[in-house]
């Protein structure tokens, strides 16, 4: 081992420390925690490396930093110092524990240096996260986390299957894909990889899942999992060209869900896979800026997405309402929740001089200087979905439109979660003010200026004209208290109704034999028994009445010998 | 100003397209009873409730012949029975 403080395993010490420690703790460890591993963070250097010498022929490489890692470990260590504020008073002992490994196990990820360390890592993270989920203990809840343990456990083995045999073929490190040959190995990963970053069809676990996990831990779950998956596809298939029009299709086909959801839970994961959709897009492109782009909106990403996840737990914690027909008229009880929600609406919608506006104008630009004429048009739609569902529907009505609703508080909430909420807030602002501080979270460190006129009225053009069938379609855009079905349909029916054909025959069959083989071997013990009983009523009765000239032996006795000696050597060699 | 409205038309037009695509076009065939997973996932769950019942332990030495007879004398003969009339 050398020298040097692995933030993830700090994180992922201090989860087992709060499991220890007394209910009272938690809540400082928490934070402590995040402090700890982003003060970890600042002490590595760019050469800084972890190797564990697991025999003397074999080792893994625990913690390799380049600019990459560095961007994602703090945009980590920032949301997790924010989201342990917000949860001081939210969650159990249990559920912190788990969500600060969570987090750690997510930093481990972003840190590793070899394939081995990565995949270790990122099962450890899936495992952190179905607890997580399964912590709000609520029926929908556990049966949700079995489901995302389901596709978790075929995502990360086929990833594994894909990296051992890359690291069979390539050795261990961790390298680029794209331009290789693509081989198993190849769309192994790329299947593996792309389940967790909610690549459709597979992506309904991530509106299945976090819309029913705890207040806190979805905020958690927003931030890592995907985001992990991101720093992977950047790590291992950044330019496959492929990946722009996948994420083409995740963009405005999760914006047009968003557009149709009730649940604002469900309604901010399907933008999790919207702006994910973005990224994937941009790192398709391979070039720098594409690459710079597609961190840059998922550091952004990871701060205004876990305030609007913050201030959804905040009105479902005061309200115990999370459908957009139930709720109404917030701005008056609620002001610091909507005013954070509002600014974090605005960011996701590429508002600007917010943090959206300057990641989102990388990845705009890195579609242009590819040629990418099309896929730059989609990228827009799916921003002016995002526009759509978000910033105008959640923000009209739920909290400033017209409102006859009276929606009751039933809880207060604590100071912990409007400070998170501001602080994160502030962090989104600063990013939106100072393209430059997010600029330096990128791998290139691209010079770009976001603020020429051109972008700055291509994206006001884009929230006028994007607002005008809005308000005209007003009563259209109103939601309904009803369920929207996705992918996951597919196998939570007709792949359900099949497993359960399959049982059914399975069991009958299994039955079939149970009561057939016992039969057999009852009359098969008895026959053994009394070897008579074969001769009994047949025509050997016959032969049994004859007996042989030179032996006063009936032949029926002899035949009922022969076949049980027959029957026993059968039996001595079938159990050999 | 030619780029403003260029802009403008692109995002009314997607802004059109992605509300008739998801709120007449895809909702006709997405949108469901509220209740559509759960229902299904209950009646599941009380049909499986349903078929709950104690089962009889039978001993499966019982099965060879003169076993039951040498290891529990009588007594297994009487207390199956008995249980056969219960049945």
């Amino acid at each position: 081992m050398n020298n040097v403080l692995h933030p993830g395993l700090i994180m992922m010490a201090f989860g087992i420390l709060i499991f220890i420690m007394p209910q009272k703790a938690k809540g400082p460890l928490s934070i402590i925690a995040a402090v700890c591993a982003a003060a970890a963070g600042l002490t590595l250097s760019r050469s800084a490396n972890l190797t564990y010498h697991i025999t003397d022929d074999f080792s893994v490489e625990l913690l390799k930093v380049d600019n990459l890692s560095m961007a994602f470990l703090f945009a980590f260590c920032i949301i997790s110092i924010i989201l342990s504020i917000y949860s001081y008073r939210l969650t159990d002992k249990g559920e912190a524990a788990i969500a600060t490994m969570y987090a750690g196990s997510a930093m481990s990820v972003v840190l590793a240096g070899d394939c081995i360390s990565f995949i270790v890592f990122w099962e450890a993270s899936a495992i952190a996260s179905t607890f997580l989920i399964y912590a709000r203990h609520t029926r929908e809840s556990s049966r949700a986390a079995f489901r995302y343990m389901l596709i978790h456990a075929l995502g990360g083995n086929t990833l594994l299957v894909g990296l051992l045999l890359n690291v069979y073929h390539n050795g261990m490190a961790i390298r680029n894909l794209a331009q290789g040959p693509h081989d198993a190995s190849f769309w192994l990963i790329l299947i593996g990889l792309g389940i967790n970053a909610a690549i459709p069809p597979m992506n309904s676990w991530l509106t299945d899942a976090y819309s029913v996990a705890s207040m806190s831990g979805t905020a958690y779950l927003g931030s890592f999992t995907t985001k992990a998956a991101i720093y992977a596809l950047i790590r291992f298939m950044a330019g496959t060209e492929m990946l722009i029009w996948v994420g083409c299709f995740m963009a405005i086909y999760a914006a047009c869900m968003a557009i149709m959801e009730n649940d604002i839970g469900r309604l901010l994961c399907y933008h999790i896979v919207s702006q994910l959709g973005m990224m994937v897009a941009s790192l398709g492109t391979g070039s720098t800026m594409g690459i710079d782009g597609a961190s840059a909106h998922a550091v952004a990403n990871i701060m205004f997405k876990g305030v609007l996840l913050m201030c959804t737990g905040s009105i479902v914690y005061c309200t115990g309402k999370r459908k957009i027909t139930e709720l109404g008229g917030l701005w008056r009880k609620m002001p610091v929740t909507s005013m954070c929600f509002l600014i974090a609406s605005l960011a996701i919608a590429g508002m600007p001089f917010s943090s959206g506006f300057a990641s989102k104008g990388l990845i705009m630009e890195s579609l242009a200087q590819g040629g990418y004429r099309i896929p730059a048009l989609f990228i827009t739609a799916a921003g002016v979905g995002t526009l759509l569902s978000i910033t105008l529907k959640i923000n009209w009505f739920v909290f400033f439109g017209p409102s006859d609703l009276d929606v009751k508080q039933v809880r207060t909430r604590s100071i912990s979660m409007d400070l998170a909420m501001i602080t994160g807030t502030a962090v989104s602002v600063i990013f939106g003010l100072i393209p430059r501080t997010l600029y330096r979270f990128t791998q290139y460190q691209t010079s770009y200026d976001p603020f020429t006129m051109a972008h700055v009225m291509e994206y006001v053009a884009i929230f006028v004209g994007g607002s005008v069938p809005f308000f005209l379609y007003l009563k259209k855009m109103k939601p309904h208290d009803e369920f929207t079905i996705d992918f996951d349909w597919f196998y939570r029916k007709p792949l359900k109704a099949l497993f359960n054909c399959i049982s059914v025959a399975l069991n009958a069959v299994g039955d079939w034999c149970d009561r057939h083989s016992l039969n057999f071997v009852h009359g098969l013990s008895d026959r053994l028994a009394h070897p008579e009983i074969m001769t009994e009523g047949s025509h050997f009765a016959v032969i049994r009445s004859m007996s042989f000239e030179n032996e006063d032996r009936r032949i029926g006795t002899v035949i009922g010998e022969a076949v049980s000696a027959v029957i026993i050597l059968w039996i001595v060699v079938a159990f050999m | 100003m030619k780029e403003f409205f260029e802009y403008f038309a692109i995002a009314f037009l997607s802004a059109a397209c992605l509300i008739v695509l998801s709120k007449i076009v895809m909702s006709s065939f997405m949108r469901k009873d509220k209740d559509y997973y759960e229902a299904g996932e209950r009646r599941d769950e009380a049909e499986m409730l349903k078929n709950i019942d104690y089962v009889r332990v039978r001993k499966t030495d019982y099965f060879l012949p003169g076993a039951a007879e040498y290891l529990y004398g009588d007594e297994e003969e009487s207390s199956t029975g008995k249980e056969d009339d219960d049945e």
